[in-house]
């Protein structure tokens, strides 16, 4: 021991022997921490020490078998210890513990070690600055990290909130752009497309008249002109012709010279003779499976 | 005694730090719940719009007609005129009472037809007539035309077009829809 009280050196470790401390063995089963003297255990020392148990300061650490040692000093010897001393430690255990709890060099070395009395209300000052100072920056660093994160938090909030306006915008703008009527209705667009779907239903049910007129016309362009005929009927709809004749003599060459639209059949005709006048009733028809049943409306308009 | 500055310490630190959390992660929540939302129903709206526009363009022409008007005579006789025939072709106009088309009850389809009788016409005429109408009044469809020998009228002795009786079938198919929405 160097050091003198006017000048304490910082990170002093003062050993004190043995026989400056009090030493207990207490049971104690479940306890592994080295340090201050538990409240529990307090009655217990209280038993066992010579000395009023306010006037003492105790520390302990565990021992093998459920069982904690504590070493105990005068608080009035602990006030006189100088201002840089760090730790204080015993040099050795009493003989008692070496016997039966601990044999290993080590674990005698250990168990100094782990006997700090300046722990709690005596613990150093550069020790207590320097712990407050890392409990300080830790905690300033989770604040820190908190506030980063909340400030994060608020711009995805914000950034989000304009991605829905934008999107809830965009959604308004196409309902008023598809149907602008009814656009200020709940669910218009559902609405619309349920009244579409049902009208195409609706509309596959109906069945359009097609254009006499292009029949009509597609047959007359067809008509035998050089043969002498008297037309007596022609009745069109927009998918047949029924047309009747009459004329003198055969009419094979009346009807190998009638051309049916392109698309069209026509049906056998129905001939009857009286008196030498022929009188032909011919049908023609679109063929619905004909791919250019549709040239007669081309070819007519 | 050092655990009490250390615990109002780490107090002070952990309240600030819930606080600020507390204060902007359900807002943060709820408004990345709406973004979810609202992209989500423009989804849906585009896919319906996208639906609705390709269901109107296949709808068929005549479901986007406006209902016929009025004054069947007078469209007629504007046509006789646009055909040059004299309004004395004109034999007898038999409109019939509007009818449902059969659309059942997702569409509201009806349909008008008319019998227009001409009389003492020849061929060309009817087809004069016939070309004035599909012009004029697209509305209305020839849906059948019915040509036979008129016996009021003689054939002319020096040759020429036979006079004919003329009966043709108009028919006009639309959506009665008081909204016109089907014509979108």
């Amino acid at each position: 021991m160097t050091t003198s009280r006017m000048e304490p050196v910082p990170n002093e470790v003062v050993r004190w022997p043995a026989e400056r401390f009090y030493w207990a063995v207490c049971e104690a089963p479940g306890w592994s921490r080295s340090g201050l003297l538990p409240e529990g255990l307090r009655p217990e020392l209280e038993d066992l020490a010579p000395e009023p148990i306010d006037r003492l300061h105790a520390v302990c650490t565990p021992l093998p078998n459920g069982r904690v040692l504590v070493c105990a000093a005068r608080r009035e010897d602990l006030d006189g210890l100088t201002d840089g001393t760090l730790r204080l430690v015993p040099e050795s255990l009493p003989a008692f513990v070496l016997g039966s709890a601990l044999d290993a060099d080590a674990s005698i070395e250990q168990a100094c070690a782990s006997l700090d009395l300046l722990v709690g209300p005596y613990e150093p000052r550069p020790l207590r600055r320097a712990r407050l100072l890392r409990h300080a920056l830790a905690a300033a660093c989770i604040t820190m990290c908190s506030l980063v994160a909340a400030f994060g938090l608020s711009r995805r909030e914000a950034h989000w909130s304009a991605l829905a306006d934008a999107a809830a915008a965009a959604r308004e703008r196409l309902v008023s752009e598809t149907v602008p009527e009814t656009a200020h209705q709940p669910e218009a667009l559902a609405v619309e497309l349920a009244r579409l779907r049902q009208g195409r239903e609706g509309a596959q049910r109906v069945r359009p008249a097609a254009d006499a007129a292009l029949a009509l016309a597609a047959v007359l362009r067809g008509w035998p002109v050089d043969e002498p005929a008297r037309p007596q009927s022609v009745a069109a709809t927009g998918t047949g012709v029924s047309l009747s004749v009459s004329l003198d003599g055969d009419p094979a060459p009346f009807l190998r010279a009638l051309q049916p639209p392109k698309g069209w059949k026509a049906g056998e005709p129905r001939i009857n003779t009286s008196g030498g006048t022929t009188r032909i009733t011919l049908e023609l028809r679109a063929d619905p499976g004909a791919s250019d049943a549709g040239d007669v409306r081309e070819g007519a308009s | 005694m050092t655990a009490r500055p250390v615990l109002t310490l780490w107090l002070l630190a952990l309240t600030l730090s819930a606080g600020a959390l507390m204060l902007t992660a359900p807002a943060a929540s709820r408004s990345h719940q709406r973004l979810r939302s609202e992209l989500a129903r423009l989804a849906v709206a585009r896919a319906q719009a996208e639906e609705i526009n390709l269901l109107r363009g296949d709808a068929p022409e005549w479901t986007r007609r406006p209902p016929p008007g009025s004054g069947l005579a007078e469209r007629v006789s504007g046509a006789l005129a646009a055909a040059g025939l004299p309004a004395t072709a004109l034999a007898s106009l038999s409109p019939a009472a509007e009818a449902d088309a059969g659309g059942g009850s997702g569409l509201r389809a009806r349909k008008r037809r008319a019998v227009v009788t001409l009389s003492g016409v020849t061929l060309p005429q009817v087809g004069g007539f016939l070309a004035a109408w599909r012009e004029l009044e697209p509305a209305w469809t020839v849906a059948g035309v019915d040509l036979a020998q008129d016996p009021a009228h003689r054939p002319p002795t020096g040759g020429g077009d036979l006079p004919l009786r003329a009966s043709i079938a108009l028919e006009a198919l639309y959506v009665d829809d008081p909204s016109g929405a089907s014509r979108r």
